[in-house]
């Protein structure tokens, strides 16, 4: 009973009287899981230090609120232990919200985390267009908050997510030069000059910047590589899904050669970047880990990446080797040759490229990637810890004798792993472009390094709510004569994996004793039509975005994608492909309108003939 | 020492496998500091806690009793809210009275997991809520003048109308 009494000394007084109280008034309450009695604590019922371990559970957003309720949370909430580190991250919040964070912004905070809700953007403006942010506010919010922390702060990393920039307005230059870790990863970029980098004195404006995310970001551009290959610390770069990556052989050269001497992690995940970009990537001197991975849905064998990359790496100069030529017949007939030295000629450490400071090779989705990947990375790789080769075409045989030979890496090898990606892959465009009729998408290029004459696709959609792609060299050529004298026979018809058939033919007349497919090909531009549920159109517009084609159910599955200048059609057999085409919406053109009348009678004409070309087959 | 006794502040004992009583840091060094381990029959009192809520303690660290050690308190730590367990969340589906006293008893007897799961699910109640709503929800009465009320309208009211 001594103890009892030493107890109620220290319950305070207000808690027992609270006590007391209850249990005058109240029955005791009794559940099976035995609250004999309750105090009834409260929220303010809780002691200052208390309150502080309990905000500190609390996301800064409602951290604002909570401190607008009375006088003592507001106290409470202003101490300086709970603003070091800002971060909202997991919890979007409006861009014009960024004002109502300023008053807690002190000169200790080190980091700032935040992410935004997706702004609305005014559909159909073309990127650049002023007009493109509704809400300017957003923009003066955002200048407000960046003028006070870098007048009050030393920040060391800040990272916003999913902001809307104003490239005029808000430069490289109005971020606090302190940053060592700095991510706009999801971000949009508006009012983009088009004659210098937003990048452009990033390594003077950061010369402590040491991490770089800009994941997801749709308009970065490789000729910003040059400037950020200059900064002297910058050890982590991450470039997972920027989609304009590509065809950069030049900028990463440049940047490789001269720059980027201290970078250790590179992830060019879900990037069309291929082999040419990687074997440059190989001479960076601090590289550790470097991560590949077919952007998706694929995959253009153009933007792939073979094994070429990994032998590459691993000797300065194949050919002084004395390679051998492999031929690869990949999954779309399509015939490659491959230089490839005999891995005797490279199972040398003195030609291996990389240093062994490399431990980590990620490389998935890539069908290209065969067992010849394996033997090099086993005989050249000294370092390497982990390579992760899923997706790729290894045999079991070559994962077995690899994980014999290097018992120490860990090899991940299977299926393409599900590329986890953020809804800014294929939801990236904020305002859905609905899918018009005419919608015009003009090809560079059929059968890459073919045919690089422009080349009109037309995006139609049928009464029974289908998609129907045309693809013609030009107006002229999608003529109704032209379609009738088209022989139908000399399409081209694929089942595709669910079964419906996705018609490729001619329109005009068909070169004679021409072959079936590639000379057709050459001679008359194809006429592509996706029919079917799991028909896809992607990749048709710099952020626009189709969807939800039609009120028809059959074309629940369909997608128009859109990733931007160098778009594709895809899907449309096995046996062809519609590479870098670019999208113009010109679906109000009178002349257009016109053609367009044009083209769907024809296509009813022609679903029959693929009806009847079906049952031969 | 296979079992220890507790006291709570309303005068019951509780017998509990040490092992178990263990994951209070306080009722750990307690024992350690006074060298009880020895000892069956001292009895440790708990002056801030009472049987109730002892015996949801008790309840907690029973199930947690294989959880790994806690990791050290990172400052870089994420804050997540969303990741309580089903068994915590079911556990905790109690009046918020006898939620902040739990908090107040993991404070006391030191016990980390149950202190950041009882936080989670005090910010999970307030998380995405107005000031009002916050008020409503704990029972917080509105001190500020009408003036301060009016400099935060003030200050916020070029950002809540868009």
């Amino acid at each position: 009973m001594d103890n009892k009494e030493t107890c109620s000394k220290n319950v305070d007084l207000k808690r027992s009287l609270s006590g007391e109280i209850d249990h005058g008034v109240k029955k005791k309450i009794k559940t099976d899981d035995s609250l004999s009695f309750n105090l009834m604590k409260s929220f303010t019922d809780l002691s200052d230090d208390v309150l502080l371990i309990l905000l500190s559970h609390i996301p800064h957003n409602d951290l604002i609120s909570l401190g607008r309720t009375c006088q003592r949370l507001d106290r409470i909430v202003r101490d300086w232990t709970l603003w070091k580190t800002i971060d909202s991250h997991d919890y979007p919040i409006r861009m014009t919200q960024l004002k109502e964070f300023i008053p807690y912004i002190l000169d200790c905070t080190e980091e700032v985390k935040l992410s935004f809700e997706e702004e609305r953007l005014v559909p159909g403006t073309a990127e650049g267009d002023p007009e493109l942010i509704k809400n300017q506010d957003c923009i003066v919010c955002l200048a407000m908050f960046l003028s006070h922390l870098n007048q009050y702060c030393t920040l060391t990393s800040l990272c916003l997510e999913y902001v809307t920039l104003d490239a005029r307005k808000c430069q490289m230059q109005t971020f606090p030069p302190t940053l060592k870790k700095f991510s706009l990863a999801h971000s949009k970029l508006v009012n983009i000059s088009s004659d210098v980098s937003y990048f452009y004195g990033f390594d003077t404006h950061f010369p402590n910047i040491e991490v770089l995310d800009l994941s997801w970001c749709s308009w970065f551009t490789p000729h910003s590589l040059i400037a950020l290959s200059k900064s002297k610390n910058l050890q982590e770069l991450y470039l997972q899904g920027c989609r304009k990556i590509k065809n950069c052989v030049p900028y990463t050269s440049l940047s490789v050669r001269f720059g980027f001497k201290a970078l250790k992690i590179l992830d060019l995940r879900f990037t069309y970047i291929s082999d040419s970009e990687v074997s440059i990537i190989y001479d960076l001197p601090c590289l550790s880990r470097l991560y590949l991975a077919a952007p998706s849905p694929n995959r253009l064998e153009e933007f792939s990446i073979t094994d070429r990359s990994i032998t590459m790496l691993c000797t300065s100069s194949p050919r002084l080797h004395g390679g051998y030529d492999q031929i690869m017949r990949n999954a779309n007939a399509s015939v490659r040759l491959l230089l490839v030295p005999p891995a005797a000629a490279v199972n040398n450490d003195s030609n291996t490229k990389v240093t062994k400071s490399f431990h980590t090779l990620v490389v998935t989705g890539y069908p290209s990637i065969t067992d010849i990947t394996l033997r090099h990375a086993a005989a050249c790789l000294s370092g390497l810890k982990l390579l992760d080769v899923r997706g790729s075409s290894c045999t079991s045989d070559a994962i077995v004798q690899f994980r014999l030979a290097r018992p120490e890496v860990t090899l991940l090898a299977g299926p393409d792993p599900e590329p986890a990606h953020p809804p800014s892959l294929v939801f990236d465009p904020p305002s859905p472009i609905p899918l018009l009729p005419g919608l015009r998408v003009v090809l560079h290029r059929i059968e890459a390094g073919r045919n690089h004459q422009p080349v009109m696709v037309n995006v139609n959609m049928r009464g029974n709510g289908d998609i129907a792609v045309e693809v013609g060299r030009n107006h002229n050529n999608n003529n109704n004569e032209g379609e009738r004298n088209g022989d139908p026979n000399e399409g081209i018809e694929v089942d595709n994996p669910v079964g419906n058939v996705v018609r490729i033919g001619f329109g005009g007349p068909v070169a004679p004793g021409g072959e079936r497919q590639n000379e057709a090909r050459e001679e008359n531009p194809p006429r592509v039509e996706n029919v079917g549920e799991n028909s896809s159109v992607e990749n048709v517009g710099e952020n626009s975005r189709v969807e939800n084609v039609g009120e028809n159910s059959s074309v629940e599955n369909s997608r128009v994608d859109n990733v931007g200048e160098n778009s594709r059609v895809e899907n449309v057999g096995e046996n062809s492909r519609v590479e870098n085409s670019r999208v113009e919406n010109q679906a109000i053109e009178n002349d257009q309108v016109g053609h367009q009348e044009n083209e769907v009678q024809n296509q009813n004409e022609d679903e029959n003939s693929v009806e009847d070309n079906n049952s031969p087959n | 020492m296979p079992n220890i006794k507790l006291q709570s502040s309303d005068g019951e004992i509780f017998t509990v496998d040490f092992e178990i009583a263990k994951s209070s840091v306080t009722i750990k060094t307690m024992v350690e500091d006074l060298g009880l381990e020895d000892e069956d029959e001292e009895i440790v009192p708990l002056p801030n806690v009472n049987s109730a809520i002892l015996r949801k303690v008790i309840q907690w660290a029973t199930y947690h009793k294989d959880d790994p050690p806690p990791p050290e308190d990172d400052e870089n730590k994420e804050k997540r809210t969303d990741d309580i367990s089903s068994w915590d969340a079911d556990f905790l589906k109690v009046d918020q009275g006898t939620l902040f006293e739990l908090i107040l008893a993991a404070n006391y007897l030191d016990i980390k997991g149950l202190l950041d799961v009882t936080c989670k699910t005090v910010a999970n109640m307030i998380k995405g809520k107005s000031p009002e709503e916050i008020r409503k929800t704990f029972n917080i009465k509105n001190d500020f003048t009408q003036a301060e009320e009016e400099q935060v309208r003030k200050e916020n009211e070029w950002c809540e109308e868009k």
